[in-house]
């Protein structure tokens, strides 16, 4: 691998998405300004803020760096540089995840902090949004590899659209399986199994996306 | 000789609805080929995988010494690539263009940069986004020539400039052959540009390779022989003969090749040699074409 | 040496042809002296703005005909012949006198005929310079 073109393909997404990284830290801040709020309603506001930061970040960096390097033609420009092919998708994941994981990270941080240092929200909310934003890396890395490995754009919005109503009917799954349930309103955080077991899954997905790019990126002929 | 910069060995390629066939190909150090063909004829899929960009079923790529698609990081480096499809970066500046590709080639000229960007009345801190399609292409040859690249491979740099923009982007493509380390290959649908500026021509149609050789062989076997007969004379069919019109007493034959004793077949005959014409390099792409149509209706 | 040639693209003759008659041209005329080097391959190429091997049979062209000759390793010169430019008008006229002949004979005219053509416009020209 080529690591200086790596470093310089990387650099430049996020040289051209800085002021995305930007716009989403300011919301992130302010979404969880509002959870904290004494009142149930702006929970709730926050948390759903919080949320489409977190879905709006992912799909702003699908379209931006893949699937408009393609709509826009620069895509020509990029393939012209001295790489190859498979490194061009390694570049373009490293950027993605680079960007979107610093992002989330000091998202999930900062939210799990809230929880954790708010007296009006108890502590026992902590595995469930750990359990949600990890479900939000999952379905923003399927995305990108849908993105990826199809280039197109169609494609990439249907992935989207399923991402985000598989959110809602994982979000009711999650929130009514006995186990977690049961313990959301408990003082303290309750890691059991079932907590384990879908952070599990959810890291599964993300390996395997990522590993299924790579792997389709080697059997592709046409590259432009 | 040195090693040709270019060399396509029995290339094929399938689509589902076009067939890339046989090609072969050579450019030789220091020359410029122009690549000829009508739109969808397969230009742009040879471009693609000389690139290394487009990876073909059967066949062997060289080029600048390196097995493609193998070796394209390496041959990219020496490789200037344009193309009409390609655009930059329409929220950013050239200037932000000029020091990406800068921080990436050893071999740019800051200074031919600097020239360039005068000849071609280009802003470098304009946003790509306000450019006119004349100053996009610009730009983009730009950031390729001032690379100095041992190889330039351009598709279709002409399409859509106006006059002015074409001149312009020939005179820059002749000053890059001063340089016989430095070759060009280039595509077009214009046979005048091709004419005037290159060493070789290959002439495509329907994923085929028609013809390919030096321009001057070409243009000297070509030739339109206008004839005066007397009624009943039968024509010698010498090989080459690639039309006959015959109307009364006058006729036009078109042959691609043509030999300095040729006009004396005819007057062996008893036909008068009127005029011996030679052919603009569209009328014998034109006439290639037709003929390679009839041999193989599609 | 100036190298800015003038090409028509409407001049039926191929290229390299009128290159070289605008190069045997301006050694007719007295610009390119004989001895003077000529600018390389390449160099015109650029200039004139059309490819290197319709410059290098331009040069090959013109050394066949005697106008330049070409030293391995140094360049093209124009040739050190005094007679030179006496030669190229020779060339021409024989050009124009076979062109002649050939309209002539599409005509139908003899040779007397056509003499007697000759004799008429050298005396109407001679008259006009009176």
């Amino acid at each position: 691998m080529n690591q200086e073109m790596l470093r310089r393909l990387v650099l430049k997404d996020w040289h051209f998405n800085r002021t995305a990284i930007l716009i989403c830290l300011g919301l992130g801040a302010l979404s969880l300004k509002v959870l904290t709020l004494p009142s149930e309603g702006a929970f709730y506001a926050g948390s759903v803020l919080l949320i489409s930061v977190v879905i709006g970040l992912g799909i702003h960096l699908v379209i931006s760096t893949v699937v408009y390097e393609r709509k826009h033609q620069t895509l020509p420009f990029v393939m012209s540089l001295p790489i190859s092919p498979m490194e061009y998708v390694v570049a373009k994941i490293l950027a993605n995840l680079s960007i979107f994981a610093a992002t989330w990270t000091i998202l999930c941080v900062a939210t799990l902090s809230v929880i954790w240092a708010s007296p009006g929200l108890p502590n026992g909310l902590l595995p469930l949004a750990v359990i949600l934003l990890a479900e939000l890396f999952a379905a923003y890395c399927l995305t990108l590899a849908v993105a990826l490995i199809t280039e197109s754009e169609g494609w990439t919005i249907v992935m989207l659209v399923v991402g985000n109503l598989f959110f809602n009917y994982f979000l009711y799954f999650i929130t009514h399986l006995e186990n977690i349930a049961t313990h959301l309103q408990s003082p303290v955080a309750v890691w059991n199994r079932p907590v384990w077991w879908t952070l599990a899954a959810i890291t599964t997905t993300i390996s395997l996306s990522l590993a299924g790019t790579l792997v389709a990126q080697t059997r592709k002929t046409d590259f432009l | 000789m040195t090693d040709p910069v270019v060399q396509f060995h029995g290339v094929s390629k399938r689509y589902s609805h076009f067939l890339l066939q046989d090609v072969d190909l050579e450019l030789p150090r220091g020359g410029i080929m122009g690549f000829i063909g009508p739109n969808g004829a397969g230009k742009s899929t040879v471009i693609r995988i000389l690139m290394g960009l487009v990876r073909p079923d059967r066949g062997e790529v060289r080029v600048l010494g390196q097995d493609i698609p193998k070796g394209q990081v390496q041959a990219k480096r020496d490789i200037g690539f344009g193309s009409e499809d390609l655009r930059l970066y329409r929220q950013t500046t050239l200037d932000w263009h000029m020091e990406f590709v800068r921080s990436i080639y050893p071999s740019w000229d800051q200074s031919y940069a600097d020239t360039l960007l005068r000849r071609f009345d280009l802003k470098r801190d304009q946003k790509v986004k306000g450019f006119s399609h004349g100053q996009r292409v610009k730009a983009a040859l730009l950031l390729v020539l001032a690379r100095r690249p041992k190889l330039l491979v351009l598709d279709e740099p002409t399409t859509g400039l106006d006059p002015v923009a074409r001149a312009e982007l020939l005179d820059e493509l002749m000053e890059v052959v001063v340089d016989d380390d430095r070759s060009i290959l280039f595509s077009s649908h214009n046979t005048l540009d091709v004419e005037q500026i290159s060493d070789y021509i290959t002439f495509i149609d329907r994923g085929r390779i028609l013809a390919t050789d030096d321009k001057e062989t070409f243009l000297d076997r070509w030739r339109r022989l206008r004839l005066e007969l007397p009624p009943e004379t039968v024509l010698p069919n010498p090989p080459g003969v690639v039309s006959t019109q015959r109307q009364g007493h006058l006729c036009v034959v078109t042959t691609n090749q043509f030999e300095p004793e040729t006009p004396s077949l005819y007057s062996a005959v008893g036909a008068t040699v009127t005029a011996v014409e030679p052919l603009t390099l569209e009328e014998i792409f034109i006439a290639t074409v037709r003929t390679s149509r009839e041999v193989q209706p599609s | 040496m100036n190298q800015d040639f003038i090409l028509s693209q409407a001049d039926g003759r191929p290229m390299y042809r009128q290159i070289m008659e605008q190069i045997k041209r301006r050694v007719a005329v007295g610009d390119w002296l004989p001895g003077e080097q000529l600018p390389s391959i390449r160099e015109l190429a650029a200039a004139v703005r059309v490819s290197v091997i319709t410059i290098k049979r331009v040069y090959l062209e013109l050394e066949r005909e005697g106008v330049i000759v070409t030293q391995q390793g140094k360049g093209s010169f124009v040739a050190e012949d005094l007679e030179l430019s006496q030669k190229l008008h020779e060339q021409e006229l024989e050009v124009h006198l076979q062109n002649s002949v050939r309209v002539a004979s599409i005509l139908g005219l003899d040779p007397q005929e056509l003499q007697e053509r000759l004799a008429h416009i050298y005396k109407s020209r001679n008259e006009d310079t009176e």
